[in-house]
């Protein structure tokens, strides 16, 4: 007889529950038992694949920075020398900016300490020295971290791998400038390399990478030149032209170069003594003389470039004050805001959260199309060429859309997609996106009419997918809650420990160099275990087919499912790709079973049998954007009226999605006929975009053939969804091809 | 009509999407699983021409076709079905057609230009810089050999036809002077003084294309220019090492060995043969009557290193064509290191003494006299064994330079002018070689000359008379030279038939010592540091040596390379009476045969002539003579970064006027038929040459008009066919309520209202 407190579990599905629970308990025992920290590969992986490399659990050293320089900081005025415009990345910036990227690019945060980005460059410039032995240097990869830092003291090597930074001098140490060259060959650690790399480069070259005298030539692309470049030029000012010292000219040459043609004497001296007494003022905190430098250097610079070289005052305040504030990438908080309170709205039916909801919505709008708005500004050109614009831009226009459905339907159900929708992408765009959200030149290729046409349609369609996915997740939750919540919590609850047991089963601590190998290069499973794991796979089938066929205890196939799925994914996938694997069945897993649980007790009244509507909300006629394929009128009977709303205005989207997704990847190939006379190469960027619209073709044909119209619509929506989610993030980062740029 | 077993199973929509879904998978597996494309060694666009995706998509839209025909209602409101239906057939269609006539490659133009060529002392020349050769270009250096500033520019370029620059005049200023010199296709090389040259090269002229996707064998006959096709190699892997058993082991990098994947197409478990599923080939032969042997492929690397190892392959005894003789790999070590790890063949001039500072040898001694001969004591550090016929005299002397030596009773008197003790070979097949030389000057009487006398090959010393003229023939045939020298030792592997393997070396000072050495047995030797053991690893009695390519560590390799750094084994074979000859050699593949080729020079035995083997890319013909202008390129601020790229060419167009013709970044050009598209571009000077990408675009207008019908349809099916039904039901609803107000009969309105859904929406 069950027990009263477990009543809601079937006894077959508890015991499979409890079967999984004990094989989690028993894998963490067995595979902890030789566990010790000491224990952990010698020669550890560089893969992203856990939390800590993503900076997480770092707990980066405070830098001390002394009250004087602090004090400086405080009593100058940056707006101004923050518009200073610096050449660098092939485009042109602000002072303001560059030193938020060089900052970031060298030690992780924008700023040194307490002082403000700005300061913090030119405490580098002009008081590097006082750092050398400053863990400040940060190196994100966990594997970089102990290979670099092996030779080192245990103490030394302790602080580098739990702070993840080095000191410049560690840095500049000649067995870790060895290993780099080692690691640089390889494929695989070259995007890692190449994080490295740029912060070494910033912190020993940062006065030569600091361009902000405009050269002599009237090409605005022509090279510009850091002050120091100038010595030779402000040394030549002081000879004697009609009697020049031989000697003099000579020593001038050997110690500072040649003297940069075109650029006269008096301008060198000027722009150079300038820098030099911004350096000195600032090595003696001394606020006045430094302002004095700054503001002379603010006028000095753009004065002496050549008509139409140095880029405009109101281009780079707008630039300044993109970046000041953010990027405005924190219109996500307000997504979520709007998120929480229209989840609300759908749930109650009232008035007045879907009103808040529908104000936030829009308040959350007008500061992402702000940033939108203020980033073309500065670019000059539609910010839709990598990929944090693409996602951001695209996200903007499907929530814009999102919101005019909403207001002409009033289903509540776009709502919350639409907030969904656009929290998700802002926050993938800022966080997930490697170079985040600054702003980068746009390779040439790139630079085309059509092709930027291309991209605003097929980002838009992509995130149009994933507001139809949103749809599609929430028409299952209230599905699978109305009709099978305990089957749904149980399957959940196992695949949540299935995914567990995948992430036990992968992590390199606890197997301690069991099942792979974990090098620099490739964390691959040691030879031979491929094939064991992979027959282990291929039985636990034959016995997940037997049990099926022979009506054995749930428990039998669930566990046999369950062999399946982690000694596949150990056997078949890509170590890393195992762990997403894990993590996704983990946490996908969990949050199905609670929001499950959620929406039953939330949605309980209005779940209820259909016939009467069930709810606030009237079933509305069905719209004629929903027309196209059959609609749910068969299961209208069984399912309360909203959920048909839902189905509809799933189908409004995904109208539009199947249309435009069509039209993106065509007009794709419009652009690549005319670029390099091949519509079609089989790329596959472009197999997985016809592979996302397939699923869609499929979608729409199903509901011809299958009773649940929208249940089926529902699971094919969340397959499309994850396919352009794997096209736009799997094939961009882990599939070579020719779209490896977008 | 749908009676038919087959119409009712084809016209079944879900087996309909059961090939979506197939199709989807497929596609899935095929890109984003490299290592499927590996297994099949094919490439992202081949893969989706394989049999099996082909027949998935017909069987497609064999159901399709049915569906539509059969099911769907042919009337005005399923226009946008029909019409999203037709656009699909359209589009496959088109596609297939696209496809199955495809072809892309790329040719590379060189910008005519103007090389500055530096003189060295021996008369040698290097390129010491370049210039496009255009109107206003120029090149500058500080060159204190000519005073200071050497200073070039293009004062004038004049045209001709298809050459964009024919003829050009260069100004030169070469410290204060300045001269003008004029160079044209005619007459290429002026000299500016006696270092100083420059040479005009005319852009090159192309009327192929070399394909993106197909390798392929070239042949350079002697005296040839360019080489000539010989078979395209459609069945040669791409992605994985395959070579077949019976070679020297293949290394990596770091030395481990890198094992063959499956040598034939069969499934290694219960050995089915899968040759119907996968396109390779292991072996490939290749019987042209554009080669007087036969050619066999059977063996392919694929990232492949700059470096070479050299090996040991032994040549059979029945094969009395090749040049072979023993060869042997050995080790020198102090116990704790490796002082030497060298392998020497006796059949290869180059290799058959080590590069070690105490030299190896290994000789084939045919008789005793030679034996005595090589064995002989030395006269001295350098020993100088003068003979005259007449009078007869032989001595030996202990030489050095500046030694006069008068031979007694004779009018000869001889001089030692200088000794090398590491002269360089340029003679072939001796390129390469190293030996030692003395230079006698020889007296006799009025006659007077100098000889050259090489230790390892006295065959080719040579004389030169009193104008500088040398002889290959003796000036003076009564006297014969030979020198030889211990000045850091010497050591001679002796081979000789039906004796063990023997060392025989020479101190410095003179001493002999001869040993027995077994393979694989250390073997103590005494040298001037002291003590070292010798370790022959590997001896072959009859054998060449052999290039053999160095495969880049798995780790290292950067995926999705094409066969850029890729090696192929050839395996050639004589015909008819030289059946027996066989030769085997690795060979590179070049992106261009006419271009960084790296060929394999093999002399057949039967006409005694050189035949170059290249392995390079399948060739078109691009129906037409283009040559390069010149390449433009624009940078983004700061010029570290390129934005763009235009190249800028002219072409023979097909009634015969020249006409001018540019491709550049996102805009392509038409010549021939063809499409050319901007492909690749030098990183350095951003000038030299342009690679243009080449291919056709047939079937193109299905293809269009398709994807032009497909969102077209849907548009109708999505949101006119709704209000097509609306106002219909509207209007079926109207007409019911009508008849029920003048019959008194309800539901009408409700059936009425199905039955339109029914008539217009579901399909039959």
């Amino acid at each position: 007889m069950s027990s009263p407190r477990f009543a809601f579990l079937s006894r077959s599905r508890r015991e499979a529950v409890v079967s999984h629970c004990l094989l989690l308990l028993g894998a963490l025992f067995v595979f902890a038992l030789p566990v010790r920290a000491s224990d952990a590969p010698t020669k550890p992986s560089l893969r992203n694949d856990s939390p800590k490399s993503l900076g997480y659990g770092e707990k980066a050293p405070t830098i001390a920075i002394d009250e004087k320089t602090l004090a400086l900081d405080r009593a100058i005025d940056w707006t101004e020398p923050g518009l200073i415009a610096v050449q660098e990345g092939n485009r042109y910036k602000t002072l303001e900016s560059w030193s938020r990227e060089a900052m970031s690019a060298m030690t992780g945060r924008e700023r040194l300490g307490e002082l403000s980005p700005i300061a913090s460059l030119f405490e580098w410039l002009f008081n590097r020295e006082r750092y050398l032995d400053t863990p400040l240097v940060r190196i994100k990869e966990r594997g970089l971290q102990m290979h670099f830092s092996a030779h080192f003291p245990e103490e030394q090597r302790r602080r580098i791998q739990s702070t993840g930074r080095m000191t410049p001098r560690e840095l500049a140490d000649a067995t870790v400038q060895r290993r780099m060259e080692e690691l640089e060959p390889r494929f695989d650690t070259a995007s890692a390399m190449g994080r490295v790399r740029k912060a070494e480069a910033i912190c020993e070259f940062l006065p030569r990478l600091t361009r902000v005298v405009p050269g002599p030539s009237s090409d605005p692309k022509a090279l510009w030149l850091a002050p120091d470049d100038l010595r030779s030029n402000a040394s030549f000012a002081f000879i004697d032209i009609k009697n020049p010292d031989r000697a003099e000219l000579e020593r001038i040459v050997q110690q500072f170069g040649m003297p940069i043609q075109g650029i006269k004497p008096e301008t060198a001296v000027a722009i150079y003594g300038a820098w030099t007494q911004l350096g000195d003022a600032w090595r003696a905190a001394d606020a006045p003389a430094v302002q004095g430098a700054l503001t002379r250097l603010s006028e000095l610079l753009p004065a002496n470039a050549a008509a139409g070289v140095y880029p405009s005052h109101s281009q780079r305040a707008a630039e300044a004050r993109y970046y000041r504030f953010g990027k405005f990438t924190w219109a996500y908080l307000v997504y979520l805001t709007g998120a929480i309170v229209s989840v609300l709205a759908l749930a109650t039916g009232w008035r007045w959260p879907w009103w808040m909801a529908v104000l936030l919505l829009a308040t959350a709008l007008g500061i992402h199309g702000y940033g939108i708005a203020l980033r073309w500004f500065i670019l000059g050109r539609i910010p839709i060429a990598n990929m944090f614009e693409a996602i951001f831009s695209a996200a903007w226009m499907a929530v814009a859309l999102g919101l005019i459905l909403e207001l002409v339907f009033r289903s509540r159900i776009l709502l919350v997609a639409s907030t969904v929708t656009g929290f998700v992408s802002v926050v993938v765009a800022t966080f997930a996106v490697p170079g985040g959200a600054d702003i980068t030149s746009i390779m040439g290729i790139l630079d085309d009419i059509m092709l930027r046409i291309h991209t605003v349609v097929i980002t838009f369609s992509y995130v149009l997918v994933f507001l139809a996915g949103v749809i599609g997740l929430v028409y299952l939750l209230a599905y699978y809650a109305r009709t099978a919540p305990r089957p749904a919590i149980e399957l959940s609850t196992m695949v949540a420990l299935a995914g567990g047991l995948l992430l036990v089963a992968t992590n390199q601590r606890m197997l301690g160099g069991g099942l792979y190998d974990f090098s620099f290069a490739v964390t691959a499973l040691k030879p031979g275990a491929s094939f064991a794991l992979a027959i282990i796979a291929g039985l636990a089938v034959l016995v997940m087919m037997a049990a099926i066929a022979f009506a054995a205890p749930l428990m039998v196939s669930s566990i046999a499912a369950t062999c399946l799925l982690v000694f596949g994914s150990i056997a078949w996938l890509r170590h890393d790709f195992a762990v997403t694997v894990g993590w996704s069945l983990l946490v996908g897993g969990a949050a199905w079973s609670m929001l499950t649980g959620v929406t039953r007790l939330a949605l309980a009244p209005r779940l209820a049998l259909a016939g009467a509507g069930g709810g606030a909300l009237p079933t509305m006629e069905r719209p004629i954007m929903a027309g196209g394929a059959p609609g749910d009128e068969r299961s209208v009977e069984d399912l309360p009226a909203w959920m048909l709303n839902i189905d509809w205005m799933h189908l409004v989207v995904l109208n539009q999605v199947f249309i435009l997704l069509f039209i993106g990847t065509i007009l794709g190939a419009v652009w690549a006929d005319y670029s390099w006379g091949r519509p079609w190469g089989w790329d596959p960027k472009e197999v997985f975009a016809m592979n996302t619209w397939l699923v869609y073709a499929i979608l729409i044909h199903v509901r011809f053939v299958v009773k649940q119209r929208g249940l089926w619509t529902a699971w094919l929506s969340v397959i499309g969804c994850a396919m352009m989610a794997f096209n736009w993030w799997a094939v961009n980062h882990y599939i070579t091809g020719i779209h490896s740029y977008a | 009509m749908r009676q038919h077993p087959l119409l009712r199973i084809f016209s079944s929509v879900k087996l309909g999407l059961l090939w979506l879904a197939l199709i989807l998978i497929y596609a899935s597996v095929a890109s984003a699983y490299a290592p499927i494309r590996g297994v099949l060694e094919l490439s992202e666009m081949q893969i989706f021409q394989h049999w099996l995706f082909v027949l998935l998509v017909a069987l497609f839209i064999v159901t399709l076709v049915v569906t539509t025909w059969t099911r769907i209602r042919w009337n005005i409101t399923n226009a946008g079905v029909l019409t999203v239906h037709a656009g699909l057939i359209l589009l496959v269609g088109g596609s297939a057609f696209y496809f199955g006539k495809k072809v892309e490659g790329d040719l590379q133009l060189f910008s005519p230009k103007v090389e500055i060529l530096a003189v060295g002392p021996r008369g040698g020349e290097q390129v010491v810089g370049k210039m496009l050769a255009e109107k206003g270009s120029r090149w500058s250096q500080i060159m204190p050999a000519f005073g200071g500033a050497v200073e070039l520019r293009v004062a004038e370029a004049k045209e001709d036809g298809l050459d964009a620059t024919a003829e050009v005049i260069v100004e030169a200023r070469l410290g204060d002077a300045v001269r003008a010199v004029v160079l044209s296709k005619n007459s290429p090389v002026e000299s500016l003084g006696q270092q100083l040259k420059v040479r005009f090269v005319p852009a090159t002229r192309v009327d192929r294309f070399y394909d993106a996707e197909t390798a392929a064998l070239f042949v350079r006959r002697a005296g040839a220019t360019a080489p000539e096709q010989v078979a395209a190699l459609h069945e040669l892997p791409r992605s994985r090492k395959r070579y077949m058993a019976g070679g020297p082991t293949i290394h990596d990098l770091d030395g481990r060995e890198a094992a063959s994947n499956r040598v034939e197409p069969r499934l290694p478990v219960l050995g089915l043969w899968t040759g119907w599923f996968e396109p390779w080939r292991m072996p490939i032969d290749v019987k042209s009557d554009k080669l007087p042997f036969d050619v066999r492929i059977d063996g392919y690397l694929p990232y492949v290193e700059p470096q070479v190892e050299l090996v040991l392959s032994p040549v059979e005894e029945s094969n009395t064509f090749s040049a072979a003789g023993p060869a042997l790999r050995f080790r020198v070590s102090d116990g704790a290191r490796t002082l030497a790890n060298e392998t020497i063949a006796a059949a290869d001039a180059r290799r058959a003494v080590s590069e070690t500072r105490f030299p190896f040898e290994i000789v084939a001694v045919a008789s005793e006299a030679e034996r005595v001969e090589r064995l002989r004591p030395f006269a001295g550090t350098h020993e100088l064994t003068v003979t005259l016929k007449d009078p007869p005299f032989s001595r030996s002397f202990n030489i050095s330079p500046g030694l006069t030596i008068n031979i007694p009773n004779t009018s000869y008197d001889l001089k030692i002018e200088s000794i090398d003790p590491a002269w360089p070979m340029i003679t072939p097949p001796y390129e390469g070689a190293v030996t030692p030389v003395a230079r006698v000057q020889v007296k006799n009487g009025q006659r007077e000359f100098n000889r050259t006398v090489l230790q390892r090959f006295p065959q080719l010393s040579q004389d030169i008379d009193d104008k500088g003229v040398r002889h290959r023939e003796p000036l003076d045939a009564n006297i014969e030279l030979k020198y030889r020298t211990i000045e850091n030792g010497w050591a001679y592997f002796l081979v000789e038939k039906d004796k063990p393997l023997t060392l025989a070396m020479f101190s410095p000072s003179g001493e002999l010592s001869e040993q027995t050495i077994e393979v694989g047995k250390p073997t103590a030797m005494r040298v001037a540091d002291g003590n070292v053991t010798l370790t022959v690893n590997e001896f072959l009695p009859r054998a060449v040596m052999i290039q053999q390519p160095i495969v880049t560590p798995a780790d290292r390799q950067r995926p999705g390379l094409r066969r850029g750094p890729s090696a192929i084994r050839v395996q050639v074979r004589g015909r008819g009476e030289f059946a027996n000859w066989s030769e085997t050699y690795w060979t590179y593949h070049a992106d261009y045969p006419t271009q960084e080729s790296l060929p394999i020079r093999v002399t057949y035995p039967g006409d005694g002539k050189p035949y170059e083997l290249i392995y390079s890319r399948a060739e078109h013909s691009l129906g037409a003579t283009i040559a390069g202008e010149k390449l433009e390129v624009e940078f983004q601020p700061g010029q570290f970064r390129e934005n763009r790229w235009k190249s800028l060419y002219r072409f023979a167009a097909a009634n015969g006027n020249i006409r001018r013709g540019s491709v550049e970044t996102n805009r392509t050009d038409v010549v021939a038929g063809w499409t050319l598209f901007q492909s690749g571009a030098p990183t350095k000077d951003h000038w030299e040459y342009t690679i243009l990408g080449v291919g056709n675009r047939e079937g193109m207008w299905p293809m269009i008009l398709g994807s032009i019908l497909i969102p077209l349809g849907s548009l109708y099916a999505f949101y006119v066919k709704p209000w097509l039904i609306r106002r219909r039901k509207a209007a079926a609803l109207a007409a019911a309520a009508g008849r029920v107000s003048a019959t008194g009969a309800s539901g009408d309105g409700l059936a009425a209202s199905r039955s339109v859904d029914r008539e217009l929406t579901e399909v039959r």
